[in-house]
């Protein structure tokens, strides 16, 4: 599978990641390669097998729909953590024009 | 004191009847740190006030004659990707420089009840994203054997520090193979369990359904001890489960597993082609050595082994994706709102800025790849066909095990190698995985011990088991160490 500067910025849209120019060539050389590798999975026969989609056979873990409260002062401990915000509120750019 | 030949179970025996107390250990292991570490840097953040203060606490247990626990007063480290409220919890990474735990993971919370001293945080891979500990976003962590080598990853700080004897015991996290790896390169103990053994609650989610929590240690006694405390179902963790029994793991005189009972099988596919032959060397005669002491080996077949590094680096970068778009400068760490590149002003430009910069190389080539394999037109062809083959290479793992009760591999197709010998080649540096991903796919609990050496770098030697069978793993590793123990 060939991969294109093209791709490789579209890619990195989508994550939200910034790239540099010269990043992005190298990237485009990297994801190339490892993707060459492991395209190399089509080669194997997978039948009609289940996939595993995660990593255990639990199924419908549950809980009791409750309500649980943690006090006021615990949630402005986990407020210290936030970047920018106005008394106990985390302040984001604008985005809405 | 001669801190050289401790584990925690004479670590322990030794605080039980006052002939040292918890906080002479801990001042013991603060020296060895402060005298080590800047040859090693296996720590990013050491907490002397912090352990000397949890090794008072069961100073004063002791003094009141209160039962003491095995792990009680005894130093250990966990890895920085593990969350120790109050402490810092960076992945080793940019982003996270700056963040400092809100609540301690699940298995933090056990071993504190038990009255473990934490020494600090240990160096990774830039969120366990690597092989050698060279993707920190710290600096390297270097090998105790070779300082011009690595100690493996991404829990390269983990492993280095028990290796080093800067702690007794380390706790690290193993995707696919960031325990067993390292603990291999620096010759000492570490175990992945069972996936779902062990609370994932309080771990930076790397790729959820591989990862999990697994000790590092100089025994296998003392992985058994730490393993039986982390251990068990987490109302926290939905994937955790209730199935392994893992109460009295580790007295070891309940071990009763004979070696003439043990089948062993050998998996050709794992002795190939780019195995080191001086490795190899090393590997057949510690199974070798297991027939000589009476078990039955057999050559045994894991035929979808050539796709599992395929499969691994399809739906590990895929959950990556998925896992790091928590990081977006609003809630917490890295939150490029001055020195831009850009001039715009925007939410988008706080991502791109944020986690441009705040992400490695390694991290953004990964989650970049997890984006590509799930997005539409190629899900299908990569990402729905590794799910595909996961199942085919649980399926290996399970027949064979219906018929041996424990597998034999090596852990690495080669030696510990230098440092910066592999940076430039993402490939390379992933190939160094060949031998420990399977397992994580399969969700099958392995355990690397020291099995030899070259030249004197380290070889690691790994058990693999039945799902939740840690018990026979332990037990099997214990024979040998104890036919390889010198009186």
């Amino acid at each position: 599978m060939s991969i294109s500067r093209k791709d490789v910025e579209h890619l990195a849209t989508l994550a939200r990641l910034g790239l540099s120019e010269d990043e992005k060539k190298k990237f485009e050389k990297d994801l190339e390669r490892i993707l060459a590798y492991v395209g190399e999975l089509s080669k194997a026969y997978t039948g009609d097998v289940l996939p595993m989609t995660g990593g255990t056979e639990l199924m419908n873990v549950v809980r009791r729909d409750e309500e649980r409260v943690d006090s006021y002062e615990a949630k402005d401990y986990l407020f210290e953590q936030v970047p920018h915000k106005e008394g106990r509120h985390v302040k984001v750019p604008r985005i809405l024009e | 004191m001669e801190l050289k030949n401790f584990t925690i179970s004479r670590a322990h025996e030794l605080l039980k009847s006052r002939e040292v107390s918890s906080v002479e250990l801990t001042r013991a292991f603060l020296g060895e740190i402060e005298k080590k570490d800047k040859d090693i840097h296996a720590f990013l953040s050491v907490h002397s006030e912090y352990a000397l203060a949890q090794a008072e606490e069961v100073d004063k247990k002791i003094a009141r004659g209160e039962e003491l626990g095995l792990l009680a007063g005894v130093p250990c480290a966990i890895k920085d990707n593990i969350l120790v409220d109050g402490l810092p919890a960076t992945a080793a990474s940019k982003i996270l420089k700056s963040y400092r735990a809100t609540y301690d993971a699940t298995v933090v919370s056990y071993l504190k009840k038990e009255g473990a001293v934490i020494l600090g945080k240990t160096n990774l891979d830039e969120f366990a994203m690597g092989s050698s500990t060279e993707n920190s976003a710290f600096g390297p962590t270097r090998n105790p054997h070779d300082h011009e080598r690595v100690p493996g990853g991404s829990s390269g700080g983990s492993a280095a520090a028990v290796a080093a004897g800067e702690c007794l015991w380390a706790l690290g996290s193993d995707t696919g193979g960031s325990v067993r790896q390292p603990a291999g390169f620096c010759g000492v103990y570490g175990l992945k369990p069972t996936y779902g053994a062990v609370s994932r609650y309080g771990l930076i989610a790397m790729a959820s359904s591989l990862d999990q929590i697994g000790p590092f240690a100089r025994s296998v006694e003392d992985i058994a001890t730490i393993f039986e405390a982390i251990a068990g179902p987490d109302p926290y963790d939905s994937t955790s489960s209730p199935v392994g029994d893992y109460r009295g793991l580790s007295e070891v005189a309940n071990w009763k597993l004979k070696i003439e009972n043990l089948r062993i099988g050998v998996p050709k596919e794992y002795f190939v082609t780019g195995l080191d032959p001086k490795v190899e060397e090393v590997v057949r005669k510690a199974i070798t050595q297991f027939e000589s002491l009476g078990a039955e080996v057999t050559e045994i077949s894991l035929p979808h082994t050539p796709y599992a590094l395929a499969c691994y680096y399809i739906v590990m970068p895929a959950e990556i994706s998925a896992n790091l778009a928590r990081y977006d400068g609003i809630k917490y760490g890295l939150s490029k709102t001055e020195n831009r590149k850009s001039k715009k002003e925007g939410l988008q430009e706080l991502y791109f800025e944020t986690r441009g910069e705040g992400f490695g190389d390694e991290v953004r080539r990964r989650v970049m790849l997890g984006t590509y394999v799930l997005s539409t037109g190629y899900y299908d062809a990569y990402y729905a066909k590794a799910q595909k083959v996961r199942r085919l290479i649980r399926n290996d793992f399970e027949n064979v095990l219906n018929e041996v009760d424990v597998i034999l591999v090596p852990t690495s197709p080669t030696l510990p190698f230098k440092v910066g010998e592999r940076t430039d080649d993402p490939l390379a540096m992933y190939l160094a995985d060949v031998y420990t991903v399977s397992m994580n796919l399969a969700g099958v609990p392995a355990l690397s011990i020291p099995c030899g050496s070259v030249g004197g770098l380290p070889v690691g030697l790994q058990i693999v088991g039945k799902h939740f069978d840690e018990k026979t793993v332990l037990q099997v590793a214990y024979m040998y160490e104890k036919a390889n123990q010198k009186s």
